[in-house]
């Protein structure tokens, strides 16, 4: 099935201020904890890394850590990195690959499976070791498209439900069969919303990626909204229409796209839709040497970046036969700051292409991404404005987020994240009244007494 | 110590597929054979952090990892490269002579 071309409906939401409180609160960031993070899926890795029985790798989500593990039977598991004799952490954050889980504290040993194996001098433990208390506690896992989900709620419903239209508008694609070619955290001084809404819209570019303009187009990019999810399509190999280039084949859209997909550029003579074509076809042939299948994607998905962003925090830049997945990580205390993680996937299931080990930096540190990945100096240049974003976003002098209809996206996630919330606040407001029925009631049996 | 100072002794096994380890014992050391992407690196069968073998620890690049603990080694200079190992472990010098594994011990 080819990913739907039409639009969403319109998703009628008022353009209202965002409070900036949003990204600055510690409390506010403990009820997206409480209420969100909490509650729905979230991408923790993909799942080529955990091929073989043994091997695993950690989610570091806000205050937790998730062991995400292949079983001896080669079915994927999930459970808390915690020991849970005195809650040491069993593993330190990563990937590797594991025969069982020894604790370094006390030396308690968990198998695979996540079964207590083994405590030290279990004589001693008066009370005994009753295993469906000790063994590692189960979080909910699912797979798809070779990525792998956990969600930290034992009664959520299930993957396929929460990610809505999300397979159907992405399988197309193929990803089960794409490969990690780059694999980067970054340390970033800002909240983690701030970096998913400095993704979520192409307003930003005519300022922050002036030079892109040339090649991509800002001004033509359609935004939809879905149930949690959102979709940008935002034209590559055509040039925008504030450049003085719009409707020509620009020395960019030559030097960044036909030349690279071996286009002799010199004897090419056609308008800009025709370089698209081109383009397109161009593709088709690379992806042929490479054993890639294209052959559910449209001439715009040959050309454009189809940009999904999966609620609450996994953002892709669909190309096709690249693509670049960000998640975006909340810090376990500190609102100011989060952790930006970048794969960049490769469409070539027939090149053998080694699994890059993961690179880490931090933009406090002064660290910049140009020359150690494709796009990298695009990235730098969010990475230079997002810690400036967040301390102005703490400036007494601003109150709100005021946001235009190319940044429906951000809108349209506030949404998302404050129907999360209100349900929350429900909750407690119904325990709050439950205890207090029930505290009444003990009150008025103890006056009786 | 240079050439001139170790005695080469044969490997008595053969060396394991790529990624892999084996242990072996030798003038009563117990030592570990390990490929990474074909060459051969032996090191003592004792992680340096809890004195646990390393058999069965997943070799990637020339990175050893142990498989209960998840500490990592550098095998081409034993250096640690994760915790919870924080020294380093001995290696040994390997050289491949008409197709035999050797490692250099000690001449005394």
């Amino acid at each position: 099935m080819p990913t739907p071309m039409e639009r969403a409906p319109e998703p009628g939401l008022e353009y209202v201020p965002i409070p900036k409180t949003r990204y600055t609160s510690a409390e506010y960031a403990r009820e997206e904890w409480d209420s969100m993070w909490t509650k729905t899926w979230v991408c923790a890795g993909r799942a080529s890394d955990l091929a073989r029985p043994g091997d695993y790798f950690t989610l570091e989500l806000g205050r937790e850590s998730i062991l995400v593990v292949c079983q001896k039977d080669g079915s994927l598991a999930a459970r808390y990195n915690v020991c849970m004799h005195r809650g040491n952490r069993l593993r330190e954050p990563g990937r590797g690959h594991a025969s069982k889980f020894a604790c370094l504290f006390h030396g308690w040993e968990y198998g695979l499976d996540g079964a207590l194996e083994k405590a030290l001098d279990p004589h001693c433990f008066k009370q005994g070791l009753d295993r469906s208390k000790l063994d590692l506690r189960p979080v909910q896992v699912d797979t798809w498209a070779g990525f792998v989900f956990v969600n930290l709620d034992p009664n959520a419903g299930s993957l396929r439900e929460y990610l809505g239209v999300i397979p159907e508008h992405l399988d197309p694609y193929r990803f089960e069969t794409w490969k990690i070619s780059f694999d980067a955290t970054i340390e970033i001084d800002c909240n983690w919303k701030t970096c998913v809404d400095a993704f979520n819209e192409a307003y930003h570019l005519a300022a922050t990626h002036t030079w892109t303009l040339e090649f991509s187009d800002d001004t033509r990019t359609l935004y939809d909204c879905y149930d949690r999810h959102t979709r940008m399509l935002f034209p590559e190999v055509q040039a925008s229409l504030r450049h003085p280039g719009a409707n020509t084949v620009t020395p960019g859209i030559k030097e960044m796209f036909l030349k690279r997909v071996g286009v002799d550029v010199d004897r090419f003579e056609g308008d800009w839709q025709d370089a698209r074509k081109v383009f397109a076809e161009q593709q088709k042939k690379l992806a042929a040497n490479m054993g890639a299948d294209l052959s559910d994607l449209n001439e715009s998905q040959l050309c454009d970046d189809f940009h999904y962003t999966v609620f609450p925090n996994m953002t892709f830049n669909t190309h096709a036969l690249f693509t670049w997945v960000f998640w975006h990580r909340p810090h376990p205390t500190d609102p100011n700051k989060m952790s930006f993680d970048f794969i960049e996937l490769v469409n070539a299931p027939s090149v053998e292409i080694p699994r890059p080990e993961k690179q880490r930096f931090s933009t406090a540190a002064g660290d910049t991404l140009a020359g150690k990945c494709n796009g990298g100096d695009l990235i730098d240049e969010d990475l230079y404005n997002l810690p400036r974003i967040q301390a102005g976003m703490n400036s007494a002098a601003f109150e709100n987020l005021h946001l235009c209809t190319q940044e429906v996206r951000i809108l349209h996630f506030h949404k998302t994240l404050e129907d999360y919330l209100e349900r929350g606040r429900a909750e407690r407001g119904r325990a709050v009244s439950e205890a207090d029925a029930s505290g009444g009631a003990e009150k008025r049996v103890g006056q009786r007494d | 110590m240079t050439e001139n100072d170790l005695r080469w002794v044969e490997i008595p096994i053969p060396l394991p597929p790529d990624g892999k380890n084996e242990t072996f014992v030798l003038d009563g050391r117990e030592l570990l054979l390990c490929n990474a992407g074909g060459t051969p690196y032996v090191v003592p069968d004792e992680c340096p952090h809890a004195k646990i073998s390393l058999q069965g620890g997943l070799i990637e690049g020339t990175i050893l990892e142990c498989p209960i603990h998840g500490g990592r080694l550098d095998l081409r200079n034993g250096e640690p490269v994760a915790k919870p190992i924080r020294r380093p472990t001995k290696c040994y010098p390997v050289r491949s002579v008409g197709g035999r594994l050797e490692i250099g011990l000690p001449a005394i």
